[in-house]
């Protein structure tokens, strides 16, 4: 059941949301100034973007120019060693290594060589 | 076209329509002021566009979405950390009145789209045409919108009067 046409219903709404004029007034204001071009922020923005360049890149070189930190010693004659991975069996250390062969190392066997030989086998860690 | 006037002539009522969607005054003319100065942005580097009204309200109502989901999300931390002295400030006092709340509640419950089809005619004074084109619609999809929720609101508006 209505008794209030159309014309009501939004004269209603725009009764209960009434707005004052001042208030009107200052978002028109606002808008107005908010969106106004800055004067000088072009050349501004440009000086700190060359600014920022140029640390960027001073830092860059610094950081290509920074003296290499030299190897220790020892390092250079580990060139070409293979890791490998082995296990313990029985207190043997059994390495499988490349074309089908097995180092077996471990107490009193620490000179055992494959009988192929392919070398020395260091072994790092903690033997338990 | 004067860009100052449009903007003057259209404040009241993207301030109206704004106010409405976000039910606060103060983010009311947040999205106001933002959507009119989208609008004046707009015209001193690409010209007036098209619609002054459409451009204006399709940019009012996606930020007033905007503003609604971040009051949710900072209202229950306001509340969190002890702002909530429920004392209204002086704008909130002055929305707060009887026939306001009825108003209110009456345009909650009209469906959503609905709703917002009508808050774009009625307060924001848009024509169908420059609605149906801030809402993404055709002419006549929005006026059945515009049409359906008068017709709801009128009659919880009178349910209202018997309650």
């Amino acid at each position: 059941m209505t008794t209030e046409p159309n014309g009501d219903v939004d004269r209603t709404l725009r009764e209960a949301f009434a707005v004052d004029e001042a208030a009107a007034n200052r978002v028109a204001g606002e808008a107005l100034l908010a969106s106004q071009p800055r004067r000088g922020s072009g050349p501004a923005l440009r000086a700190a973007l060359t600014l920022a360049a140029v640390v960027l890149c001073a830092g860059l070189a610094v950081w290509l120019s920074r003296p290499t930190i030299s190897a220790p010693p020892g390092a250079a004659a580990r060139a070409g060693v293979v890791e490998l991975s082995g296990s313990f069996v029985d207190g043997v250390l059994v390495v499988p290594i490349p074309d089908d062969g097995i180092v077996i190392a471990g107490p009193g066997q620490r000179n055992d060589r494959p009988s192929d030989g392919y070398g020395i086998v260091f072994v790092e860690g903690e033997v338990r | 076209m004067d860009l100052d006037r449009t903007i003057r002539e259209l404040a009241p009522r993207v301030l109206r329509y704004a106010i409405a969607r976000t039910g606060d005054p103060s983010a009311g003319e947040d999205v106001a002021q933002e959507s009119l100065a989208a609008l004046v942005r707009h015209w001193r580097q690409a010209g007036p566009p098209e619609s002054a009204e459409a451009f204006v309200f399709s940019i009012a109502r996606r930020r007033a979405v905007r503003a609604v989901v971040g009051r949710k999300l900072w209202v229950p931390i306001e509340q969190l950390f002890g702002n909530h002295d429920g004392a209204p400030n002086p704008e909130t006092q002055a929305v707060c009145r009887a026939e306001h709340r009825r108003v209110r509640a009456a345009l909650a419950r009209l469906l959503r789209r609905d709703r917002e089809a009508l808050l774009l005619v009625a307060l924001g004074e848009a024509t169908s045409a420059e609605a149906a084109v801030a809402l993404g619609l055709s002419v006549s999809a929005l006026k059945m919108r515009v049409h359906r929720a008068r017709k709801r609101l009128a009659a919880e508006l009178e349910d209202g009067h018997d309650h």
